[in-house]
């Protein structure tokens, strides 16, 4: 068996430690992506909008009377588009899949963009809707932006036909909420 | 022939360097030269990593979290994103501090002041927490429309909170209170 020589051992060394080197610099610059504390924010803004959305009812923004503290809802309230005031908002984007007195492309993106206003700096953060695959409302730059976060929830409820009486059940429907900036 | 042999016994003698140190000081040089350069981009990539702790994004963030997590269900004022329980602060400075401030370090500043407040558009409905690191002193800088902030219900529409400091951030929560969807704000005034 050939023994390798010395200098080939000094040789191989240095080619591995140059590798690895080079290696480790050559996946920091391509990845740049080490230490960024930019989607923190967006998941906050993105997790606090959802958690606002699912906690806080209709009957908390609505009175008995109908007089709402927003505008849209309260509309709503007034021609009789809000068959259950117990739900927390996320769960009406579900129910409107289902009732029939709401349009859900057009109700939908006139009482989200209302909402949104109300909760998010809009001059900053981007926001979409999104219900069991149905895009409901949507800002601009989503393709071209390069942070998005999306939070999403399951929406299950029911509410009585005003009609009949019967109470119709809607979902699970999956929605989905996505910030960027 | 005497004389030739002696000058040539004077001439400088040149050293060839061996081939074995070349080898070693090409490679030492070699990877100097790398190891100084992969170095140079990792401490590159942490730079930004570094100047961030002395900005106060910490600080909010921290007060942030006391007020969204409560260590107990008597001090905790949010359920969900539901604001309740604020009865508890009025004409209690000392209280305010005992939850939120207490024990709250800000080495990187000489003085820090802090406003938390809930804001439906212009409008400041309550601000109920306020400290500084020189609490009840005069030197307290935050001001919500000519007021000082303090803590206490508030009902002012056009306010536009105001600082005297070098460095301001303020971060904000969407939460419900008084039958409204408003903002949970916290302004941090450094110096």
């Amino acid at each position: 068996m050939r023994r390798i020589s010395k200098k080939a051992y000094f040789f191989l060394m240095d080619v591995i430690f140059a590798v690895v080197i080079l290696t480790i610099g050559y996946m920091m610059i391509s990845s740049n992506r080490i230490i960024s504390y930019d989607e923190v924010p967006l998941a906050l803004v993105a997790e606090n909008t959802m958690n606002l959305l699912s906690t806080v009812n209709i009957n908390d923004l609505c009175d008995d009377a109908c007089i709402c503290s927003n505008e849209v809802l309260e509309d709503f309230c007034n021609s009789g588009k809000i068959l259950n005031k117990e739900q927390s908002l996320l769960d009406y984007f579900g129910e409107m899949k289902k009732n029939p007195l709401v349009d859900e492309q057009t109700d939908g993106e006139r009482l989200f963009s209302s909402l949104i206003n109300e909760s998010i700096r809009t001059d900053i953060f981007n926001a979409e809707l999104v219900v069991e695959g149905d895009t409901i409302y949507t800002d601009e730059g989503k393709d071209s932006s390069l942070n998005l976060i999306s939070t999403k929830k399951i929406g299950f409820g029911f509410y009585e036909d005003l009609g009949t009486g019967n109470v119709e059940y809607w979902g699970p429907y999956l929605i989905e909420v996505n910030i960027w900036e | 022939m005497r004389a030739k042999q002696k000058l040539r016994i004077f001439e400088p003698r040149r050293h060839k360097p061996s081939r074995k140190a070349q080898i070693i000081s090409m490679d030492f040089v070699m990877t100097f030269a790398i190891y100084i350069f992969a170095l140079s981009v990792f401490f590159f990539a942490l730079k930004g990593n570094f100047t961030d702790n002395t900005s106060l994004d910490v600080n909010a963030e921290l007060i942030f979290n006391k007020l969204t997590n409560a260590y107990d269900l008597e001090t905790d004022i949010l359920d969900g994103a539901k604001i309740s329980n604020l009865d508890q602060f009025d004409g209690e400075p000392n209280r305010c501090y005992d939850v939120f401030f207490k024990d709250f370090e800000n080495p990187n500043f000489k003085k820090i002041d802090y406003c938390v407040f809930l804001q439906h558009d212009n409008n400041i409905k309550y601000h109920f927490a306020a400290y500084s690191d020189n609490f009840g002193a005069d030197e307290f800088t935050i001001y919500l429309g000519g007021t000082k902030c303090g803590i206490g219900a508030m009902e002012r529409s056009d306010v536009k909170p105001s600082c005297k400091a070098k460095e301001t951030i303020v971060i904000e929560k969407p939460v419900f209170y008084d039958g409204q969807i408003m903002k949970l704000k916290v302004l941090v005034c450094g110096e």
